[in-house]
């Protein structure tokens, strides 16, 4: 690794405190910027000290700013870094975090809990989450065989369970009353309206324990992105290396999406960026690098969400209408970069 | 598979099917013809501006909206529906036997016509602009069946299709008399507000809770509900934000900047008023002035439960009249709901019970 990319690592690695920071000076309600600066200060330097500011200054800033902000760095590096580790996996870039059926299952689960149950806080994060992980593991089990998962049986089932849930999704929109349909048509554009801290301390746990294993797996990506024979000709278990790393990426990406909803095109942008930086397809960096670069565009991406217009955007439309040109530019100028 | 010989035999029988068929059809289009010239039709204009010819009795109905059939259940045409939409069999302000009726679909999903011509309908009511609604009234007019189409957009609209109906059932006395204790109570209510100066104006949020997830409130703007709160003496926060939307969802930060004076939660049910309720009880909204000051309502909406008036249909009123008492408790302090409720039940609904609580 020559200096020059140290350089830019070390960069891109502190990039989410400023992008956190600045965040805080977003949003709908008018408090001036000096002001903003002072009550932070003032929160750092005595976390518990009475403030002598109006209370709702400070419920916007930590209860409502802080919460959403630290749910989109989360969300940014659960996505990011279950991209890049499946397109390790799959040795294939245009794979993101929902290949395996996460998505549809977590949308299925939502739909079942929004249409049918009534509505406790807390039921549809449960449904989405344990759908989405099933839809995984219909997936796993599906393209397993005689032991063995092959890339494209992984493939071929992900896209096979992804079309089933998705048409059971269909069924619950047709036989759902329009008020309850029009929960079930938001909840799947994706929002980080819902962030509080319940929600962060709900996917925090999970996200960072699976974000643990990619991250010390890290070099073993870049073993199985080498392909089964060559894989196995090292000495590595490739089964087991690859079944740790599917269950990350699902456990990172149904947590995620369980609270906020389907967030496109983060997985797929952002691992490529990076390599685009970077130079190269290592996964000692690009893992880092996306967990760090994911969050930063999450954070981005949700306070144009959030201060593009006054009322709220879903930040998961915004993050297709700016991740999709933008990585037909990538793919345009760089002719398939790296991975050609 | 079929040879030659039992190839063309097959094409014979089908189309000597397609023949025989199509005459009954035709036939079948004649005779319904030549017997709505004979029964000297009744020719109306509809809230969509069309002219439409029905039979001067009219005897059977389809009707595909909840709040025409509440309508018609009130002129005394429940014996005359013969099919209805799915959300009319879940009114409780609609009786009984006429939620027991033939389901023929509804308008965003779309309506079984076949269901619809077996009814044999004198004439189909419904809404029209928006969904499929274009689409089901083309094809209701290329098999003959008279549509009459009306829209619900403002209060103005409810007395206008009590009165339109009126002429469908030849029932006019009884949907102006409708239509005027509806009228009445409006303009009293709306010549009341103008007295209103700005200063005594609160500002108002409507708003639901539940729609979205629990942090993200789904307001009234520029709606029907929204530009009520204008019309009863409240500004309405929503609105004057976002004039050109209907119902913009907002953040919580955006209600803290807003501060309303008075807040009200709409909802269909009583169990979902009381989660948006408990949602309000949390600490973000503690700092509003409305819930510091204990001025936040909820009022039941659509037609559900007993007890929801704001909703399309003669109820209307009495929703108009929940809200500004809300708004404005002083100006309206006279205003007596349970009253005017009982009155509309017994007189329009044929039964006090309907009310409810």
């Amino acid at each position: 690794m020559g200096s020059g990319v140290k350089w830019k690592s070390a960069l891109l690695l502190l990039l989410p405190i400023p992008a956190l920071l600045g965040s805080l000076f977003i949003g709908a309600y008018p408090l001036p910027p000096e002001i903003t600066l002072q009550v932070i200060m003032a929160k750092i330097a005595s976390p518990f000290a009475q403030s002598p500011w109006p209370q709702v200054y400070e419920t916007v800033l930590f209860e409502i700013r802080l919460p959403r902000i630290i749910l989109a760095l989360i969300g940014g590096v659960a996505l990011s870094v279950s991209g890049a580790s499946l397109q390790g996996v799959f040795r294939n870039p245009l794979v993101d975090s929902y290949i395996l059926g996460v998505s549809a299952g977590a949308g299925l689960g939502a739909a079942i809990a929004i249409a049918f149950l009534p509505s406790i806080p807390g039921v549809t994060q449960v449904l989405a989450f344990s759908f989405g992980f099933l839809a995984f593991l219909v997936t796993y089990f599906v393209a397993r065989e005689r032991g063995e998962t092959p890339v494209v049986s992984l493939v071929l089932a992900g896209i096979i369970v992804t079309a089933l849930f998705s048409a059971a999704l269909s069924m619950i929109k047709f036989f759902t009353e329009a008020e309850r349909l029009a929960g079930v048509v938001y909840w799947l554009m994706g929002s980080l309206a819902i962030a509080g801290w319940r929600e962060v301390a709900q996917t925090l746990p999970a996200i960072g324990v699976a974000f643990l294993i990619i991250f010390f797996m890290r070099w073993r990506l870049n073993v199985l992105s080498m392909g089964d024979e060559e894989a196995k000709s090292l000495g590595v278990n490739i089964e087991r290396d690859r079944l740790i790393v599917l269950f990350a990426t699902t456990l990172m990406a149904s947590s995620f999406v369980s609270v906020a909803g389907i967030i496109g095109w983060v997985g797929l942008v952002v691992p490529h960026i990076i390599r685009m930086l970077i130079g190269t397809p290592d996964n000692r960096v690009v893992i880092p690098l996306s967990a760090s670069v994911g969050a930063v565009f999450l954070i981005l991406a949700d306070d144009l969400a959030r201060s593009v217009t006054t009322f709220e955007l879903p930040v998961g439309v915004l993050t297709t209408v700016i991740g999709a040109p933008f990585f037909l530019y990538l793919l345009k100028r760089r002719g398939g970069g790296t991975w050609k | 598979m079929l040879d030659d010989k039992g190839l063309t035999k097959f094409r014979a029988v089908l189309i000597l099917a397609v023949l025989v068929l199509s005459t009954i059809g035709a036939s079948f289009l004649a005779i319904r013809s030549t017997q709505s010239v004979a029964l000297n039709p009744t020719t109306l204009v509809d809230m969509a501006g069309r002219t439409v010819q029905i039979p001067s009795s009219v005897d059977r109905i389809v009707v595909l909206n909840s709040y025409w059939t509440e309508i018609l259940c009130t002129l005394g045409a429940a014996d005359k529906i013969v099919g209805i939409d799915k959300y009319s069999t879940s009114s409780h302000y609609i009786p009984s036997k006429v939620r027991n009726l033939t389901v023929v679909g509804d308008l965003f999903k779309g309506i079984n016509i076949e269901t619809v011509i077996a009814l044999s309908p004198d004439v189909v009511i419904m809404d029209y602009g928006y969904g499929k609604t274009g689409e089901i009234i083309s094809a209701l007019e290329g098999l003959g069946i008279p549509v009459v189409a009306l829209v619900s957009r403002n209060f103005s609209d409810q007395t206008t299709a009590i009165r339109t109906l009126g002429k469908v059932l030849n029932a006019e006395k009884s949907a102006g008399d409708l239509a005027g204790f509806m009228d009445s109570r409006h303009s009293f209510l709306l010549s009341t507000a103008a007295w209103i100066p700005a200063s005594e104006r609160p500002k108002v949020l409507i708003c639901k809770l539940d729609v979205w997830q629990e942090r993200l409130i789904y307001t009234y703007a520029n709606s029907t509900y929204g530009t009520l709160a204008e019309d009863l003496g409240g500004i309405n926060v929503a609105l004057r934000d976002f004039p050109d939307q209907s119902w913009p969802k907002v953040s919580m930060e955006k209600v803290l900047a807003w501060n309303p004076d008075v807040i009200i939660v709409l909802g269909y049910d009583n169990a979902s008023l009381a989660s948006q309720l408990d949602t309000v009880s949390n600490s973000s909204w503690n700092q509003l002035k409305a819930v510091k000051e204990g001025k936040v309502y909820t009022i039941l909406i659509g037609s559900k439960v007993a007890g929801a008036y704001l909703d399309w249909g003669p109820r209307m009123i009495l929703g108009e009249m929940q809200l500004a008492k809300m708004i404005q408790p002083e100006y309206y302090a006279n205003l007596d709901v349970s009253g005017a409720a009982q009155m509309l039940f017994t007189q329009f609904y044929n039964t006090g019970a309907l009310s409810g609580s």
